[in-house]
């Protein structure tokens, strides 16, 4: 295990993706999984930041780039890549 | 097996996986809990002539085919995801859609039978 991991955040609407990022990734990072912009920003508006996220774009109801949108609306938000 | 060579090739899996099992498994379970309904969903859209969803579903199948080695669908998927794109029924889609439907069915039985009991 490794002490402290980063946390990653991956946000993807197709599942067989975002499980194989999530396999590839737990055993170095903290990886929590969502399936869309609005449950991603729903997560972090509730307190939670992560270290890295990484979006699809095309994903229902709010894609990456309306994701990427709402974060910079933040200043809060702004300083994570 | 198909005319054309194997249905499937986990070999990029593997490498993924790094020798891990479990992730093959883990990732194999995905693909049979998921998959199945997004190419039911593909034909119904192509069957309801709603060429633009077909052509979204076929974007979103696309790696999971890769990713499973799938070679006898790399052509076809993308060609279902342009078509749909541009909206554009020509005379080889319905075979198209066909194929791919028969193939993923194929794909389905012989990972469940791989799967440990």
């Amino acid at each position: 295990m490794i002490p402290n991991p980063k946390h990653v955040l991956i946000i993807d609407d197709e599942p067989v993706m975002r499980k194989l990022l999530e396999q590839i990734l737990k055993s170095k990072y903290h990886v929590t999984t969502l399936e869309n912009g609005q449950e991603a920003l729903n997560w972090m508006y509730s307190g939670n930041i992560p270290d890295l996220v990484v979006a699809d774009l095309k994903m229902p109801v709010i894609d990456g780039f309306e994701y990427s949108n709402g974060c910079a609306k933040a200043a809060f938000f702004r300083m994570f890549p | 097996m198909t005319e054309q060579g194997p249905l499937f090739d986990l070999k990029q899996l593997d490498e993924l996986a790094a020798g891990s099992p479990d992730f093959v498994n883990v990732m194999i379970d995905t693909f049979l809990t998921h998959t199945p309904e997004q190419v039911e969903h593909l034909v119904s859209a192509f069957q309801q002539g709603e060429l633009k969803r077909m052509g979204e579903i076929a974007h979103k199948l696309k790696p999971s085919i890769d990713l499973f080695g799938i070679s006898g669908l790399t052509a076809t998927v993308r060609s279902i995801e342009q078509k749909g794109k541009a909206e554009h029924r020509d005379d080889k889609l319905s075979a198209e859609v066909l194929e791919l439907d028969r193939v993923m069915t194929l794909v389905f039985e012989e990972l469940h039978k791989m799967r440990p009991q």
